[in-house]
């Protein structure tokens, strides 16, 4: 499963083991995913909408015969909609609800790298400040002089909540 | 005793424990498969083992007494309540049988008397005299038809320090079948000053045939199967595989060592003429339905792919590469639609079963019912169709013995004599409803409330419509029946059914009238079923609708047109009919290549409505896809399809359409 975000750094990989982590792009800003509930990164295939929905879920793609719903997490973190360019990709995650998964996708502007962290450098998340609602970050990843924001798929791909149906009478 | 012996006593008297209590359960609860099956069971297991030691005592009464179980598992004898006590004399009579053979004593008179006795009770029940047990018999040719297997068995290197002896066993599986040849592997003898004479160093190569399954032949091997390295296999399915024949012998020249193929002619007289008789090779095959999971995902890749290559077709305009590309095109077609359907089968086959429970439990309450069958090329996942088997057996076992009056009582009603008992099945918007309707007595739903009143299982002051009225009798421990039979009504059915139903995603309702009979309707989801669909598109997305609720489709022209200022309803030929403009109401955008709107008319129930669509694309085959959790709140929408191109197609669920309309 690892080997499809392996990029091309295996050297560094044989120095540190550990558990994975993907760095990518949104609006600009570098944001970490556990390695571990991605399945696939696929390029940005053909959306179709599904009408009713949340703005942030952008409708379903067909990824190897498997129908799966598009979450666009800009819009979801940051209320913004996603710029398309040939960067765009769609990470296949997966999501445990009710002890069954169902696997999402989820938009990003561009991937960065994929990194090894052990559990130790991962430090806590200020209650405050930060752009996006903390509620969203798992823990923050010191990395090259910076801090990265660990994305909590938990609360960013709530069924629960992104299955609400949007109100058709607001807009 | 030897540690042998005492296997086969302990497995013996667990065989005999196991079939007491079944049949205990049976006599308290009431028969069924499952005890039967057990019962059968240790017969066959006890005998078996009695085989390989030789018991002949054992052997020849298990041998009637599996006859007899075997009767009665085909519906041929009826296990009532003597069968059951009789059953039990045998149960005990195999125990002492077993505990003298154990102990090598010499039968006493008074256990040979009895060992005769029974065995003419189960003769008479059997009726026509049971073939006799004869050790060196072979099956008559019909019933071994394609049943060659090839056993290969090497032995591990201690197998002469268990003192288990090989001649005895393959002897006995000569019982089960015809040994066409024994050969033994000397490739790993080494040379006689390295010989070591306590080890085997030998492998034999067995053509059996049989009408045998798999797990009977391993059972043969059962007491060393630890000691040996056993390999069975098919010998059709060998030849379908021709790729993994290299694993078989035959670089490994077969060397026959006289003395033990002295001992096979022993046992087996040439069967010189069997040879020409095999017929070769069965009609299906196994396969693991997840392989086909993978399959179809793999083909809906290609169909992508494929789509792909159909671009560069049209960009290049070469003439050769376009004629290739059409005829991969239409064989993948091809390909795409077989694979769909090894997995779809006709509940037809399954339903034709239920004839013959139906009319015998009709015959044995002597009740007159016409059963009848509709909608048996219905195609439901063979998963869904196996597994809903059961369930509707029992429903319709039921049906007969409740819901059905005996002839006179019907006449009096000024009903016809004969009852009718339907069973009929039809997909429905994404659904198979299978139904199961009887011109009964019906239920009455006083009845119902009071009986669960008294069972505790609603308070006493509960009040209840009708529809939960109706699903009480689904509830456990309720059963209407106020004499209890032997046929159903015990009150462990219903739930039970539920939950199968349940297990499968499915609902299952009753609708009942007093006097007019009753209706169980049972609803099943077929996540991979395919039905015949009607594309269409609306702004920028595919729709679908199952094809047979389209009632037709008409172009929107002004001849339809309603002229009641924001009003949603057209005119179909004088008729005023709702209009849902989709685009509209799904919010989609305006599609630019479409020049003309056109009405699709939807039927469901008693009504109608009017689709307001863009462009028609006609009847699909569509394969449901499940949309996820994620748009489980999506409305009027059932599922998706994924589309030739890849694209995917949304798929209404018209029922939920209507209800969100609410148009009732």
């Amino acid at each position: 499963m690892y080997s499809q975000i392996l990029i091309d750094d295996d050297d560094e990989m044989a120095i540190k083991e550990g558990p994975q982590y993907l760095l990518f792009y949104l609006q600009s800003n570098l944001f970490a995913l556990r390695g571990e509930c991605i399945t696939e990164i696929v390029e940005l295939p053909e959306i179709t909408k599904v009408p009713w929905m949340q703005p942030c879920v952008k409708g379903v793609c067909n990824i190897r015969g498997t129908i799966v719903g598009v979450l666009d997490i800009s819009e979801r973190l940051m209320q913004n909609d996603f710029t398309n360019t040939n960067r765009t990709s769609l990470v296949i995650v997966k999501v445990a609800e009710e002890e069954v998964s169902h696997k999402i996708g989820l938009l990003i502007d561009e991937v960065y790298e994929v990194e090894v962290f052990e559990a130790n450098e991962l430090q806590s998340v200020p209650s405050f400040g930060l752009p996006i609602d903390s509620k969203y970050v798992e823990a923050m990843i010191p990395y090259k002089g910076d801090f990265i924001p660990l994305l909590s798929l938990k609360s960013v791909a709530d069924i629960e909540f992104l299955s609400q149906r949007e109100n058709p009478h607001a807009t | 005793m030897s540690e042998e012996l005492q296997y086969f006593n302990e497995d013996a008297q667990e065989q005999l424990q196991m079939m007491e209590s079944a049949l205990l359960d049976a006599m308290d609860k009431g028969v069924n498969d499952e005890y039967i099956g057990t019962i059968f069971r240790a017969m066959h297991t006890i005998k078996g083992v009695a085989g390989m030691f030789s018991f002949d005592a054992i052997i020849s009464f298990t041998h009637i007494a599996e006859n007899l179980m075997d009767a009665v598992r085909n519906g041929k004898i009826e296990l009532d309540e003597n069968l059951l006590m009789l059953l039990l004399k045998c149960k005990d009579h195999v125990s002492t049988l077993v505990d003298y053979a154990v102990e090598s004593a010499p039968l006493p008179k008074n256990i040979l008397d009895k060992d005769k006795l029974l065995k003419a009770t189960i003769n008479n029940y059997l009726q026509s005299p049971p073939e006799k047990f004869v050790p060196t018999q072979t099956l008559p040719i019909e019933t071994i038809s394609s049943n060659l297997w090839h056993i290969s068995l090497h032995l591990k290197e201690y197998f002469f320090e268990t003192g288990m002896d090989l001649i005895s066993i393959i002897a006995f599986l000569k019982r089960l079948g015809t040994l066409h040849s024994v050969s033994t592997l000397v490739e790993n003898l080494p040379t006689l000053e390295e010989i070591d004479p306590y080890k085997p160093y030998l492998g034999f190569e067995i053509e059996f045939e049989g009408d045998v399954k798999k797990e009977d032949i391993i059972e043969v091997f059962e007491f060393v199967e630890d000691d040996i390295e056993l390999n069975v296999f098919s010998v059709d399915k060998i030849q379908k595989e021709e790729p993994q024949k290299e694993e078989l012998p035959e670089q490994t020249k077969p060397v026959i060592i006289e003395v033990l193929q002295a001992k096979i002619e022993d046992i087996q007289p040439k069967q010189e003429s069997n040879n020409k008789q095999i017929t070769p090779i069965s009609q299906s095959l196994r396969v693991d339905s997840s392989k086909i999971d993978i399959l179809i995902d793999t083909i809906s890749e290609m169909v992508i792919a494929n789509a792909k290559v159909n671009r560069y077709v049209e960009k290049y305009a070469d003439a050769e590469l376009e004629e290739v590309a059409i005829e991969l095109s239409g064989l993948l077609e091809e390909l795409r639609n077989n694979v769909m359907n090894i997995r779809m089968v006709q509940v037809g086959e399954s339903f034709e079963k239920f004839r013959r429970v139906v009319n015998d439990v009709a015959h044995k309450l002597n009740k007159k019912i016409n059963f009848t069958i509709k909608g048996g090329e219905t195609e439901l996942d063979k998963t869904v169709i196996e597994k809903i088997a059961d369930p509707l057996l029992h429903m319709l076992r039921n049906s007969v013995d409740h819901g059905i009056e005996l002839p006179a009582q019907r006449v009096q009603n000024g009903k016809p004599e004969y009852g009718t008992v339907e069973l009929r099945a039809y997909p429905e918007s994404g659904s198979i409803v299978i139904e199961i309707e009887d011109d009964g007595k019906g239920l009455a739903l006083d009845a119902i409330i009071s009986k669960a009143r008294a069972k505790g299982i609603i308070s006493q002051t509960q009040q209840l419509s009708d529809a939960e009225a109706y699903k009480l009798i689904f509830e456990p421990g309720f059963s209407t029946a106020e004499v209890v039979s032997d046929i159903s009504g015990r009150g462990v059915g219903m739930d039970v059914v539920k939950k199968n139903i349940e297990a499968l995603k499915g609902e299952v309702a009753l609708v009942s009238k007093v006097g007019k009979g009753s209706c169980f309707t049972i609803r099943l989801p077929l996540t991979l079923a395919i039905i015949d669909g009607f594309l269409f598109q609306v702004g920028q997305t595919h729709y679908i609708i199952p094809l047979d609720m389209v009632s037709e489709v008409i172009e929107y022209t002004s001849e339809y047109h309603v002229n009641i200022r924001e009003s949603q309803l057209f005119d179909l030929r004088g008729t005023l009919l709702p209009l849902l403009d989709v685009r509209n109401y799904y919010k989609e955008l305006p599609c630019e290549m479409c020049e003309r709107q056109n009405i699709i008319v939807v039927k469901y129930g008693h009504h109608k409505i009017g689709l307001l669509v863009d462009e028609l694309f006609g009847e699909y085959q569509t394969v449901i896809k499940p949309l996820g959790k994620l748009f489980k709140n999506a409305p009027g929408l059932y599922g998706a399809s994924i589309l030739g191109s890849g694209e995917i197609a949304l798929i209404f669920d018209i029922p939920t359409l209507f209800e969100i309309l609410k148009i009732k």
